[in-house]
């Protein structure tokens, strides 16, 4: 190699890294910009480019497992996930809460549990609820569960052919699921609830946040006509809001490893990826189940109708999160006194509330034990 | 140079001064060093401090009637803005943003329309070929009926013949 072609290639190298570096800061800039104009406030769109940029990795590949939308109703979509061979006759129908969204149930590649339901031989089935706008936020309980749910629960059991399902809420999409379950029980096989609040009055510090003496629920409906996305992260955020910041601190140490980093930014992403709450369903939500705690007394009322749980009569598995600070064990835990169910089974883990979808417990310990329990009860597919 | 050198260069790129920049945060954060241990200090006080705030009856009560300011305000901001936009015939930003969803519904509401006619496409293809399998069952009933019947008849030639041999 002579000397000539030897200065070439390393001023052809700096050139390259330079410019590299020139794009690589733009797309920084380009995205600080995006996220002042949308007065984002949160850490994820300010240091999320930075991150990828210093780890060089892509975008986390969030929410892949393949479906097609076979359903829609206003915003809500309902998602089919096919197996690839069917095992179970028996479909699933994921209802998830409307505070973020779905997708934190079809994680990453590996580390979803709808692609792990899919592959045990599941037909799956999820409610998007999408982002609410001016109609939504006019609906009530009563349109949730017997328009929404009520119309996915149909179309569920329709595409599938199947005349039950097992109908799997999270969160505060297992509480609706529950009031549903109550109110519409034909059709139901089983009943999953995975981190479910269901006595309110241990709801944790969100109980006492939402005291009515320091929230004024009607005024912020009134003014927003949902819960806005900003009040809901400041909610979040004061639960842990130093750790919120420092988090990150623990990314940079770990910079050179892609798949925490990429674990990490997904995370991060469906956590800073929040909606509205329709206004109507988070007046009722707020004053009936963590101020009056009606939920779980048999008080609430939807539609006129009374929600008792004691008219659940199909088998019941309660997956519990023992580091759970949103739906703490004890607030979850009482749902088996309450129903009428025979079969009734609890489940407790070592993670916290999110770590039920997306743990690295999740393909090796959680998830296996709720597929035999969901296999067990599933009516198989006949042979063809 | 042997391939095995440039292969490894191109695996792992040195890193860029962003990188370094984050690596040294990361080191100076550590609670394994130094300046690492008095920062997780500061982060442990800081955590009780925010605690204990968050769920002072006093600093709730104040920061509850704060909000409860705020979301008065602002319903009286945006009532006078979107009178004053349509006083001069000007969409508001909350028509903007309705009509942008209302075209990703509609979009979402043809893709799920495609898919329920496939479904209902299904059903008529299965009632079809039920009706198929009902015709010809139909049609096939009166040939049964007669080759039951020859059946019938040559099962009592064949015990005829069958008693005379035993007979002989």
């Amino acid at each position: 190699m002579s000397v000539f072609s030897k200065v070439k290639d390393t001023a052809g190298g700096a050139a390259r890294s330079v410019m590299e570096s020139a794009v690589g800061n733009f797309e920084i800039g380009q995205a600080w910009a995006a996220a002042a104009r949308e007065r984002s406030v949160g850490p994820y769109p300010y240091l999320a480019p930075v991150v990828r940029r210093a780890a060089q990795v892509p975008e986390p590949p969030l929410n892949s497992t393949p479906h097609q939308v076979v359903y829609t109703k206003g915003k809500m979509r309902l998602l089919r996930f096919e197996p690839a061979v069917r095992k179970h006759k028996t479909p699933i129908l994921f209802v998830y809460s409307l505070i973020n969204r779905y997708y934190i149930l079809d994680f990453l590649p590996g580390r979803s549990l709808i692609e792990f339901m899919r592959d045990q031989g599941f037909d799956c089935y999820a409610i998007d609820w999408g982002i609410p706008g001016e109609v939504e936020n006019h609906m009530g309980w009563s349109d949730m569960l017997g328009g929404l749910i009520q119309s996915a629960v149909k179309w569920t059991l329709r595409t599938s052919g199947a005349s039950d399902l097992t109908l799997y809420g999270y969160c505060m999409g297992g509480t609706m699921a529950l009031a549903y379950a109550s109110l519409y029980p034909e059709g139901l096989r089983n009943f999953v609830a995975q981190a479910t609040p269901v006595d309110f009055h241990e709801g944790g510090i969100f109980h006492t946040w939402t005291r009515p003496e320091y929230f004024n629920v009607d005024a912020m409906v009134d003014a927003y006509g949902s819960a806005p996305i900003d009040l809901m992260e400041a909610g979040f955020s004061m639960m842990a809001p130093v750790q919120r910041i420092t988090k990150w601190l623990n990314v940079f140490r770990q910079i050179d490893d892609p798949k925490f980093v990429t674990t990490f930014l997904a995370m991060e992403k469906w956590a800073s990826d929040n909606v509205p709450f329709p206004g109507g369903v988070y007046r009722q939500y707020i004053k009936d189940c963590y101020q009056e705690n009606n939920f779980c007394n048999g008080r609430m009322v939807v539609g006129g109708r009374r929600v008792d749980l004691g008219n659940i009569a199909c088998p019941l598995l309660n997956l519990i999160a023992d580091k759970d600070t949103i739906a703490p064990p004890a607030s979850s835990l009482v749902l088996n006194e309450l129903v009428g169910s025979e079969d009734k089974t609890v489940m407790n883990f070592p993670v916290g509330h999110i770590g039920l979808s997306t743990s690295s417990k999740g393909p090796k310990m959680i998830w296996p034990k709720v597929a035999e329990w969901m296999a067990d009860r599933s009516e198989p597919m006949a042979e063809a | 140079m042997s391939t095995s050198a440039l292969t490894m260069t191109e695996e792992s790129p040195p890193p860029i001064l962003l990188t370094r920049v984050l690596r040294l945060l990361g080191y100076l954060t550590d609670p394994k060093t130094l300046p690492g241990k008095a920062f997780t200090r500061w982060e442990q006080s800081m955590t009780g401090t925010m605690e204990k705030l968050a769920t002072n009856d006093r600093y709730l009560r104040f920061a509850g009637r704060g909000l409860q300011m705020g979301f008065r305000v602002r319903k009286d901001m945006i009532d006078a803005t979107e009178e004053m936009l349509h006083s001069f015939r000007i969409p508001a930003l909350s028509e903007v943003i309705a009509l942008r969803n209302q075209v990703r519904v509609l979009h979402d509401q043809l893709e799920a329309t495609t898919c329920q006619l496939e479904v209902a496409l299904d059903l008529l293809e299965r009632i079809d070929a039920r009706g198929e399998m009902l015709e010809a069952a139909v049609a096939g009933a009166p040939a049964a009926d007669a080759a039951n019947e020859a059946a019938g008849k040559g099962g009592k030639k064949a015990k005829k013949s069958a008693a005379k041999a035993e007979e002989k």
